[in-house]
């Protein structure tokens, strides 16, 4: 049997391997995404979209930097706002 | 050298048989370990991700938006105050934007509906999102009806489906010629939304923001930095509610770990006294824990970190896309851009390896120093 | 082999609980012979052994090792003069003790949960032998002390008797010059005590020095002992009688 110190470094090892594979993923994407983001961010430019589509259940968290300080709590005075969503994305702090 | 290198691997053969004698302990902490860093690892990786992603996209949002308050809430805008700002030095065009919502009841879900003045789209025609195509299954050249201010349907047909790559900022997306839009939801006229101002020079930009607020008190000027910052604050690292609910189960896992590695047993305490006074060093019998301390939690952090990579970036954070669709039918699919911060990894790695090492060895400590007789005298 | 010049051992010095274990004693232990060290319990017997074995320095006295062996761990220059203890280093004192000495403790200190295999091989890892060669020279121990077939079961399997053989295997395993045990035989029944002196026999047949501290008569009155010396609170009673 082949000693639990050599086990356990080859484990580390093939784990620093993957990492490494990961960080290879990592850097072989960036570019190609970098110049899809660029395409997508002239979207945005031409139909003048100014928020992400992330939550789209509640107007203030649709358009996040649209939304005026009252917007958390914009229906009623004591309405909730909107959970989960709203305990993620605080409404914008100006 | 060479009786160095035997001499650690020895001892670290014997840390791995001592962890494997406790089997299920073991592998339960790692376990548990891992996914703790998993979690945390995730967000990180998410969050960052988020933050780069977003600020490339919204790179390309309007440089300034003016929108009129009344009493504190958002209104129509009129045209003419589009016509005040155009004469502001520095303005270069002045495009007003209609927008505003629609809810699909049919699929229980929120469009968001937007004019634009783009050629492609005619009136009677749509451009819609891909996720908002998916769920109604529509296909170019379907028809759409959408329930106008008077409770009569419009037809229109889709001229235009966005692509999945901007799902993230086109998912729920309808995208109707301005009369359509108007006529649709009888918007008044001579009033947008909102309205979009594009200055000749960046620089100015906050001049000219200072200035349409001086002209007009009752708007609310927006500027695309604001926008970048409002991005940037939600997906900041420390941003979000989820770290406050992580860091609970984070600080139950550090009081369970400390438990764990720094109450000694009655048996490790007499391994210990056992292996002193076979003639082990206080430092070998530290290196052993330092050893033990070691193989979990860097064999939990690498788990974790490589499974919170794979969990955002190979698989789409398929455990918070859960959590931030919420109540929202209409979710972008989207792959992330593996955007790392080497930083935050190293701070990952530093609060999560150091902590339990400290709590491995620093105890053992005061068990190391204690006489090698002790075995001995214990015996009289 | 080891010279003790009227040593003493005082613990807790200065406080309350001041305890005088050892009080001048005057003792020389010869190379290959067989030392059994009598007495009642609590008379001193394990602080003189732990004072023989470099676990600790003596209070006041001298103690000298002499031989090659001694000479060589810490480095001296000159292998026929003395290594004095009293004046080492603490790290060349560990270096002594782990590379000249066996120990076999009463309660034979075996670490649970761990194979018998394993436990003979600890003392050794941390001296940088290679893992295969302690496994062999572990396992030609288990051969010679008959309990061969034992090496891979866990030490709370292991029979009374079984344990205190892997103990001295344990004890063997750096090849010590001398073996110090410590009422080796409280634990066992006669039967296993005689198969314990017939393992004593053997190694000093082999050229072993020992050195045991036992108030069992089995083992004072062996034929086996080359000299028995009797301590009483902290004193020696019979100054070496050599048979």
């Amino acid at each position: 049997m082949a000693r639990p110190s050599t086990l356990y470094l080859s484990l580390l090892l093939l784990l620093g391997l993957l990492l490494l594979t990961l960080h290879a993923h990592s850097r072989c994407n960036l570019a190609n995404d970098t110049r899809r983001l660029a395409q997508v961010a002239r979207l945005a430019t031409r139909f003048s979209l100014t928020d992400l589509a992330l939550c789209t259940e509640a107007r203030y968290s649709r358009h996040l930097s649209q939304a005026d300080r009252h917007a958390a709590f914009q229906d009623h005075p004591g309405a909730l706002e909107h959970f989960p969503s709203g305990s993620l994305l605080p409404p914008p702090d100006r | 050298m060479r009786t160095v290198i035997e001499s650690q691997r020895n001892i670290l053969d014997y840390a791995l048989s001592g962890l494997m004698r406790r089997r299920g302990k073991t592998f339960s902490l790692i376990l548990l370990y891992a996914l703790v860093v998993f979690v945390l690892a995730s967000i990180m990786f998410f969050t960052h991700a988020m933050r780069r992603e977003s600020e490339l996209l919204l790179s390309g949002a309007p440089e300034l938006v003016v929108q009129r308050m009344i009493a504190g809430r958002h209104d129509p805008i009129p045209l003419e105050y589009g016509r005040g700002i155009a004469t502001i030095r520095g303005v270069s065009r002045v495009q007003p934007r209609l927008w505003g919502y629609y809810y699909d009841s049919d699929i229980r879900a929120n469009y968001t509906v937007q004019t634009t003045t783009d050629d492609s789209i005619t009136r009677g025609t749509l451009a819609i999102g891909a996720g908002l195509a998916r769920m109604r299954s529509l296909k170019k050249g379907d028809e759409l009806s959408i329930w106008g201010y008077d409770g009569q349907p419009r037809t229109f047909q889709v001229a235009t489906i966005f692509t999945v790559e901007s799902d993230l900022l086109t998912t729920d997306l309808v995208l109707t010629h301005e009369a359509d839009f108007r006529e649709l939801f009888h918007f008044p006229m001579e009033r947008a939304t909102d309205l979009s101002v594009t200055v000749r020079n960046p620089r100015e930009i906050p001049t000219v923001a200072a200035r349409i607020a001086e002209l007009y008190p009752d708007t609310r000027p927006i500027t695309r930095q604001d926008i970048l910052r409002t991005y940037a604050a939600v997906f900041d690292w420390r941003g979000g509610i989820l770290i406050v609910m992580v860091s609970m189960a984070l600080l139950a896992f550090v009081i369970f770990a400390w438990d764990r590695a720094s109450g000694l047993s009655a048996n490790e305490q007499r391994e210990i006294g056992i292996l002193k006074s076979i003639g082990w060093k206080t430092e070998e019998v530290l290196i052993l824990k330092l050893w033990e301390g070691a193989i979990i939690s860097l064999t939990a952090f690498l788990l974790g970190l490589i499974g919170g990579y794979i969990h955002v970036f190979l698989l789409s954070a398929p455990l918070f896309a859960r959590v931030i669709k919420g109540w929202a039918t209409l979710y972008p699919s989207f792959r992330l851009t593996p955007f790392i911060d080497y930083y935050q990894v190293a701070v990952l790695f530093v609060l999560s390896v150091f902590p339990y090492l400290l709590a491995t060895v620093v105890p053992s400590w005061q068990a190391a120093i204690v006489d090698p007789d002790n075995a001995m005298r214990g015996s009289e | 082999m080891i010279e003790l010049l009227n040593v003493t051992k005082i613990y807790n010095r200065g406080r309350h609980n001041e305890f005088s274990a050892v009080r001048g004693i005057t003792l020389e232990l010869i190379a290959g012979e067989c030392v059994i060290i009598k007495g009642p319990s609590g008379s001193g017997k394990s602080s003189l052994l732990s004072l023989i074995g470099c676990m600790h320095r003596p209070t006041s006295g001298r103690i000298r090792l002499h031989g090659a062996e001694a000479a060589r761990v810490v480095g001296s220059a000159n292998p026929a003069e003395p290594v004095e203890v009293t004046s080492l280093p603490e790290r060349y004192l560990t270096e002594i003790r782990r590379q000249l000495f066996g120990f076999i403790f009463q309660q034979f200190n075996l670490v649970r949960g761990i194979t018998a295999l394993e436990n003979v091989m600890l003392p050794a890892y941390p001296l940088g032998v290679p893992r295969s060669v302690i496994r062999k020279n572990a396992l030609e121990l288990f051969d010679s002390l008959g309990i061969a077939h034992r090496a891979t079961a866990r030490i709370e399997h292991l029979s009374g008797g079984e344990q205190q053989r892997v103990a001295i295997a344990r004890a063997l395993i750096t090849r010590p010059t001398a073996l110090i045990a410590d009422e080796p035989t409280a634990h066992l029944d006669s039967n296993l005590s005689r198969e314990f002196l017939a393992i004593v026999e053997k190694l000093k047949l082999a050229g072993t020095t020992l050195i045991i501290a036992s108030h069992d008569p089995l083992v004072y009155d062996s034929p086996l002992a080359d000299k028995v010396v009797e301590v009483r609170d902290g004193l020696l009673l019979s100054p070496g009688s050599s048979r």
